[in-house]
């Protein structure tokens, strides 16, 4: 199947780059990242599955260091895997990296950390860890072939080009009644199924943080209007993503811990 | 016994005909047939669900007379009696030798098709989550194939979102198949439980 689509793909594009524009340059492709069928069952392939495991199931498997309902995977859709969800492999190769948030030079485990912080609402695992170690070595694995230091294509989130006005947040509350709330429940809640969390709380105690990256108006316009609903990415204008995010992060959530 | 109990097993004739004459409770009961499990769905689900057969979005001649002459107090009295019954586990195990590529897209989704995980609506185990994303495991094959392919080539409408309409055209007859028999089996070790 996978082989049949990208000869069908590469024929596509054959033809389309001979016929109609001999000229054109190729769009920069989106990294790939390995299969989990090519990881060895060895010291490094389990420690990269552990890793994989605390991604999906953060809050089951270290419950001391998560402060809310959510896990890795809730943001880094297809397990850390899918452009413009904030891909890990876009991710690890660009650290160490100065930041303002931080005001020093970080580690990709001390950006690690930052998402426990703020963005699970909780307390990062000690940065010498086996959970911190599994995270990074799963990151590590799926960068496989990524350039370092060099912005790759489908980081982080895209960006939606929409203004806020005053009619704003008053149509995201329309927004989120239509779109959102099937899954995220009309207060934001989420939902849960056998006691864990399958759609992520949006607000209220169990979400992130105030002090999150999701809790920026634009970052989450753009997560939202790649990806949600989900299944439905792309299906709502940049200004309904937009609204919808103002919304959303007008609720209330935990304070910032800074 | 409740009016939702009454209609469910004893009908009112004589427009409307018990359900348990064709939906069964146990899974087992309803393979030959195909006609979907129902005890234990949420009152929101079949409400809905009856008045889409009502309004054309949901089409089998059976259902579609039947729901017609349902009234909206007896579809909440059918949903209220359902929701308190419990779905029944799967009948039957999963092979020894698991169809991985469809575990993947159950577990993990084919995002190179934007084809999220079954699981991250479906729940844990695809038991279904909240009032509007029924329980799988524990339906039978050939309703869960009837209703994929039914959504794939636009006989089946009025989902939330237009959401499985999209996914199940993106899919394949072939996976579909071999999904149907997926969710409506159970895991060796989970069914041991």
């Amino acid at each position: 199947m996978k082989t049949a689509g990208a000869a069908l793909v590469a024929l596509q594009f054959t033809l389309f780059s001979i016929s109609a524009f001999p000229e054109a340059r190729s769009e920069p492709k989106t990294f790939r990242p390995p299969l989990e069928s090519a990881l060895k069952n060895d010291k490094f392939g389990k420690m990269v599955l552990r890793g994989k495991d605390i991604f999906i199931h953060t809050k089951e498997l270290l419950p001391e260091n998560v402060g809310s309902n959510l896990s890795c995977s809730s943001c880094h859709l297809d397990r850390g895997r899918l452009e413009n969800a904030s891909p890990l492999w876009a991710a690890f190769t660009m650290y160490p990296a100065y930041r303002e948030k931080t005001k020093k030079v970080d580690t990709f485990t001390d950006r690690l950390a930052g998402c426990f912080k703020y963005s699970m609402n909780g307390k990062a695992p000690a940065l010498d860890s086996e959970a911190m170690t599994a995270l990074t070595t799963y990151a590590y694995w799926l960068s496989k072939g990524a350039p370092v230091n060099t912005e790759l294509k489908g980081r982080g989130f895209i960006k939606v080009s929409a203004h806020v006005n005053s009619l704003t947040e008053k149509n995201g509350a329309a927004v989120y009644r239509a779109k959102c709330a099937l899954c995220h429940g009309e207060s934001g809640e989420g939902q849960l199924s056998g006691g864990k969390s399958v759609f992520p709380p949006l607000w209220g105690s169990q979400s992130f943080n105030a002090g999150a990256g999701m809790n920026d108006p634009a970052t989450m316009a753009g997560f939202v209007k790649a990806n949600m609903p989900l299944g439905l990415g792309g299906s709502l204008s940049d200004e309904e993503a937009l609204e919808v995010a103002v919304f959303v992060t007008s609720k209330p959530r935990p304070a910032n811990p800074k | 016994m409740s009016p939702g109990e009454m209609l469910f097993t004893q009908g009112r004739p004589p427009n409307v005909a018990a359900c348990i004459s064709c939906h069964a409770k146990a899974q087992s009961d309803n393979a030959q047939s195909g006609f979907p499990t129902l005890t234990g769905l949420s009152a929101e689900y079949v409400i809905s669900q009856l008045k889409n057969f009502a309004d054309g979005h949901r089409q089998n001649p059976l259902m579609s007379a039947i729901a017609k002459s349902i009234t909206e107090d007896e579809r909440s009295q059918i949903g209220d009696y359902l929701s308190k019954l419990k779905f029944p586990d799967a009948a039957n195990v999963r092979a020894a030798k698991v169809d991985q590529g469809i575990e993947s897209i159950v577990d993990e989704g084919a995002w190179s098709r934007k084809i999220p995980a079954c699981i991250s609506c479906h729940g844990t185990e695809l038991r279904g989550v909240g009032t509007s994303f029924p329980p799988l495991t524990g339906q039978n094959e050939l309703y869960v194939k009837n209703q994929l392919m039914a959504w794939r080539t636009n006989r089946r409408k009025g989902d939330p979102l237009r959401l499985m309409e999209t996914l199940s055209k993106r899919l394949t007859a072939n996976e579909i198949s071999r999904l149907a028999i997926y969710v409506s089996t159970s895991e060796q070790s989970e069914s041991k439980k």
